[in-house]
């Protein structure tokens, strides 16, 4: 007789349900029995996401209930509003009732980037949560500078914090006089700054301009900009997205230890190119840890791929790494890319960025598949358009798959590939439906791209089991993933299919009646996909 | 004296069998590798396992050899921010591939032994069978009674009502 699961000590059964994300078999957990309802409450709360919840709802009541044994085990918490771009007063009062009802000192991650933070909402943060470790706020409704002023408010409450991200929204320019103080005061590792300009924004410029520096950069870095030489903030993480990066060599480059960091992210900024050359200039001078770069162009601008081979040749040893929008990709510097080959477990790779150009015209043909990816053999993750066919009409159609099958098996030939994300969709060779049975051309669109990705699928599963029969089954499946990038659309007779829409499989064992496993691949909706390998988040460029 | 890759040393399990085995293969254990550094003169006294029968031994030691040329676990930042997988590699999944019985002796004697991967491991082995799963179908699983009336099952799906899969 087996020793019962309920059995192990308590201690044990946290570190198994400490391996459970999906809030569902958390809650079927917590039915089991008494033993277990224990354990699986606690990782259940130790993580309490709002969405649209308002005050007076029986979510929000039932979250309440503070005599609950969870209600100690939080340990972050989420908010986001039901609309991004209208939050209501309703939300923020159920947010700061559960902020209220917290105990002292819990928290250590609250993030909240869509809500606006009135004054309320910081007197209870500072004096109740002073261990938290991650903030993200959303824009600041009120002016906190003179009660920080007068000793009021004590940012020092705020010195634990690792992770910051500057709200997307800045509502005046204190805001980032706050964040300032903060930036200035903790140990920051990781600090993000999406600052986008908005009605309600700002008057003046936020970002750099030719003859004088912008707001974000003048008062989120004063304290750095005082002192000469620049007392460079040396942080483990930076992203930057959509900050105009036209004038960094006179700006952002000198705020930061480049040397020092581990990961950069530059997320459509204006202009990037003229950071990563300021910054190879410091790793050549200073040396490098950089682990992981990524990079995205911001609207139809390209980053120079000689930009890129100089980044890249100036250290070795990245372990991710995802370019979007380099001008040419054959022109990349493949010994400078050499440099890399083995540690990259995360390549995710996209010329333009957009999808407009295909991967052959861009110079990702089967020769740069086995030039790049075949020689990373530590690749996880690999998100990557393949070059392009026509989706056939059926398993016998005589459609010239011989480039895609070739680029394919070179990346499921990888020994430790866990997904593939594909960028690019077959292209149809002929409409779907004609859309005059109804009026409402949305409909129609709509009607005509559930179709697509219906023979897309019907391909893909077919298709691809082939080729790991083929493959004979030498290294597992990975995860498959297609989904374009924002603008991805495919030509359909007429009209132009929007492909906003994942399509994702997962490889899945049976056993056939004769008692062989079989492997088979198997749609399942994006959400799912944790539940079958955590690890597989699809990368993202 | 032979050098620390061939010297062996002698482990004794709680039913009292005594089991010869490479000290590299004994110190995946940290509770062994403790062990060995106070007692200085390794392979001349056995080492008692108190709380690991020789079935239990045996199966461990054998993740052991398998693992012994593992490298450390990092102590990088890195592995503390990375999320946490149960993604279990080929040969540890086939290993975990034994009944129930011994999944939960493995687990406890990688706790008990300090062998933190082997603890992962088991750990991860045990969360992927409880995916997925409706709380009977968990209870069948484990051979579970189910010790909730119904008031009490009502309670607790209002109590977690605000939680929801995203």
């Amino acid at each position: 007789m087996a020793p019962p699961l309920e059995s192990l000590p308590d201690e044990l059964l946290l570190h198994i349900v400490g391996y459970i994300s999906r809030i569902s078999d958390l809650k079927a957990l917590c039915l089991t029995s008494k033993d277990l309802q224990g354990p699986a409450t606690t990782q259940l709360y130790r993580r309490v996401c709002l969405t649209g919840v308002t005050t007076g709802s029986p979510e929000l009541n039932a979250l309440l209930t503070k005599t609950h044994p969870g209600f100690k085990q939080i340990r972050s918490f989420y908010c986001s509003p039901k609309d991004r771009l209208d939050p209501l007063p309703e939300e923020l009062k159920a947010m700061v009732e559960v902020l209220k009802a917290l105990p002292k000192h819990s928290l250590r991650t609250f993030i909240c980037p869509d809500m606006p933070v009135n004054e309320e909402v910081i007197m209870t943060i500072l004096p109740q949560q002073q261990k938290l470790k991650k903030l993200a706020l959303g824009p600041l409704t009120s002016n906190l500078m003179p009660f920080i002023n007068a000793g009021v408010l004590d940012l020092s409450a705020f010195a634990k914090l690792q992770t910051l991200q500057i709200p997307a929204e800045i509502g005046s320019e204190h805001d980032l006089e706050l964040y300032q103080l903060i930036i200035e005061s903790a140990k920051l590792n990781d600090l993000a700054i999406a600052c986008f300009e908005t009605q309600r924004g700002v008057s003046e410029d936020l970002d750099d301009q030719p003859d004088s520096d912008g707001l974000i950069s003048r008062t989120l870095f004063k304290h750095i900009r005082n002192t000469d030489p620049p007392k460079r903030i040396a942080l483990a993480n930076l992203q930057l997205a959509e900050v105009g990066l036209g004038w960094s060599d006179r700006t952002f480059s000198c705020y930061f230890e480049w040397s020092a960091l581990k990961g950069l992210d530059l997320v459509r900024c204006p202009e990037a190119g003229v950071l990563i050359t300021a910054v190879t200039k410091h790793l050549q001078a200073h040396g490098a840890q950089l682990k992981n770069f990524r990079c995205s162009p911001f609207q139809d601008e390209l980053i120079d791929s000689n930009v890129i081979s100089a980044f890249l040749g100036s250290f070795d040893g990245l372990r991710g790494l995802s370019l979007a929008g380099v001008s040419n990709f054959s022109s990349i510097d493949l010994q400078a890319f050499a440099k890399h080959t083995d540690t990259l477990e995360y390549l995710a790779l996209h010329p333009d960025g957009r999808g407009n150009k295909s991967s052959t015209e861009m110079g990702m043909d089967a020769k740069f598949f086995s030039a790049v990816f075949a020689k990373c053999r530590k690749l996880r993750q690999v998100a990557t358009p393949l070059p392009a066919i026509d989706l056939p009409r059926s398993s016998e159609d005589p459609v010239n798959l011989q480039d895609y099958d070739t680029a394919l098996l070179t990346l499921l030939e990888l020994p430790d590939l866990k997904s593939l994300r594909v960028y690019n969709w077959p292209k149809s060779q002929d409409p779907f439906i004609h859309g005059d049975y109804t009026d409402d051309p949305e409909d129609v669109l709509n009607t005509n791209t559930n179709a697509y990705l219906q023979a897309h699928g019907d391909f893909v599963i077919d298709h691809f089991s082939k080729l790991y029969e083929q493959k004979k089954c030498v290294c597992p499946w990975p995860i498959l993933a297609f989904n374009g990038l924002q603008d991805s659309t495919i030509a359909d007779g007429q009209m132009e299919l929007p492909l906003y829409k994942w399509s994702t499989y997962v490889p899945v064992k049976r056993i056939s009646v004769f008692g062989q496993i079989k492997v088979a691949l198997e749609y399942t909706p994006f959400s799912d996909i944790r539940y079958f390998e955590p690890e597989s988040e699809i990368l993202d460029a | 004296m032979a050098s620390e890759g061939e010297q062996t040393v002698k482990l004794v399990s709680s039913d009292n069998v005594e089991i010869v085995t490479e000290r590299k293969v004994a110190e995946r254990s940290m509770l062994i590798k403790n062990m060995i550094e106070d007692l200085g003169a390794p392979g001349e006294e056995p080492i008692p396992i108190m709380n690991v029968s020789e079935a239990v031994l045996r199966k461990v030691l054998e993740w052991c050899t398998h693992h012994k040329n593992d490298p450390a676990p990092s102590q990088d930042d890195d592995a503390d921010s990375r999320k946490k997988t149960t993604d279990i590699e080929d040969w540890d999944q086939k290993f975990m591939q034994v009944d129930q019985e011994m999944l939960f002796e493995i687990i406890l004697a990688a706790n008990y032994m300090d062998i933190k991967a082997l603890l992962d491991v088991g750990c991860k082995t045990v969360a992927n069978m409880i995916k997925g799963k409706s709380p009977e179908e968990i209870r069948k699983t484990f051979n579970i009674q189910n010790d909730f009336t119904p008031e009490e099952e009502d309670q607790i799906r209002r109590e977690n009502e605000w939680a929801e899969d995203r």
